[in-house]
């Protein structure tokens, strides 16, 4: 063991290993991209049960992107549907260009800004709370400390504009590639490095005051 | 490497050969330690893969199956593979320009008279028309209907010949444009 490894967290930032176990499974990002691919090429073919297979994988993180940008579960819902609609019915044109995530969070991240736009000034404290508490929830599991963690995380991302806030959940939903989030927000690579490092900053600080450190 | 650069490493994501500084300095400042453990904290948290709402599958795929899915190709261009099957010089044989090019070539050979005149006839008509109305006055021209020698069985199979490799180049441009067009509204959204 290295001095220094004593104080590094088992599951460290730093780890090159530390990217986000992809669609929900226990491979690797690129066996799930390679399987990702799979389905896709069957579900261009009109495969209901491949495209419902990629459902399964995308489906919580398109729906949590959504619920982040939204911050209301029904309309969350709802934009998590429709993206996962259209992309069924424009799938046949979809040439593979991008991982079918990132093509997926970017029709989701489309939808969802535009209904940000149409609900703007609709929002409440109140849908805030309960958009927290869902994602809480579907982000826990069994485990109590993970939902701890999750809530905070949530009470925290909910201090966060909009932009920001979808910027810095998908950078961790897509393999932590500032590149793919620039393409899906339609946005210069530095203007993505910006906005992570502000989100970064402010969540790191809120999290430290939170825990009693200076 | 002072508490400000861990907290800088920490939210750019710096490179990694300012790594072994960070950690050394994270080993004897407990304050630096929390940043880590916070930022180690919100990430594990990020990059949780939360569970959709319950049924969301079942509703999408409700959904899905009243749907029909757009067709990324138009029919036409499910043909064009099998020209892939032709040595080069066949399909670019079967390439518009080149028909359209042989057509003319071919034309010429056979009708260049004809087309001569019609062609002749055409622009004395034309610089009849221009000095007409640049001076007022009516030019003499011979009284020659180009209607009548356009008309002609012989011109109008050339110009059959001449405008049918036309009409499937610009079918096929329409053909890729719509290709375009679905490709275009499938990607982005």
């Amino acid at each position: 063991m290295k001095p220094w490894e004593d104080v590094i967290p088992s599951k460290s930032v730093m780890g090159a290993q530390a990217g986000p176990p992809a669609a929900g499974e226990t491979a690797g990002p690129a066996a799930d991209r390679a399987e990702d691919r799979d389905l896709v090429r069957l579900a261009q073919g009109g495969d209901q049960a491949a495209f419902r297979r990629l459902v399964e994988r995308h489906g919580g993180r398109a729906h949590a992107l959504a619920l982040r940008i939204l911050r209301s579960a029904s309309d969350a819902e709802e934009v998590a549907q429709d993206a996962f609609v259209r992309a069924w019915r424009a799938l046949p044109g979809f040439r593979g260009d991008a991982a079918f995530g990132s093509w997926l969070y970017r029709i989701v991240a489309r939808r969802a800004f535009d209904r940000a736009a149409v609900l703007k000034g609709r929002r409440t404290r109140e849908t805030d709370v309960e958009a927290a508490e869902e994602l809480a929830a579907a982000a826990s599991g069994p485990d109590p400390e993970a939902g701890e963690r999750a809530r905070r995380l949530e009470r925290l991302l909910a201090e966060l504009p909009e932009v920001p806030r979808a910027v810095v959940t998908l950078y961790y939903f897509e393999d932590r590639s500032v590149e793919d989030v620039a393409k899906t927000m339609r946005m210069p690579v530095n203007t993505v490095k910006t906005h992570l490092h502000r989100a970064r900053a402010a969540l790191r600080g809120a999290w430290m005051r939170e825990d009693g450190t200076p | 490497m002072n508490c400000h650069d861990v907290d800088r490493w920490l939210d750019d994501r710096s490179p990694d050969d300012e790594r072994t500084a960070m950690l050394m300095h994270v080993r004897i400042c407990a304050r630096c330690s929390a940043a880590l453990g916070a930022m180690d904290a919100l990430e594990s948290a990020l990059t949780a893969a939360p569970a959709p709402p319950r049924a969301f599958t079942e509703r999408v795929m409700a959904r899905v199956a009243e749907t029909a899915q757009m067709r990324a190709t138009v029919p036409v261009l499910e043909v064009l593979p099998l020209l892939r099957a032709f040595p080069w010089w066949a399909r670019l044989a079967l390439e518009p320009a080149a028909l359209l090019a042989a057509v003319l070539a071919a034309v010429l050979v056979w009708r260049g008279d004809a087309l001569f005149t019609l062609a002749r006839v055409g622009a004395l008509q034309l610089g009849a028309w221009l000095a007409q109305i640049s001076t007022g006055t009516a030019a003499v021209v011979a009284p020659v209907n180009p209607l009548a020698l356009a008309l002609t069985p012989t011109v109008l199979a050339c110009v059959a010949l001449a405008v049918a490799p036309l009409v499937f180049m610009g079918s096929r441009l329409l053909a890729d444009w719509s290709a375009t067009m679905v490709g275009r509204h499938a990607r982005p959204l």
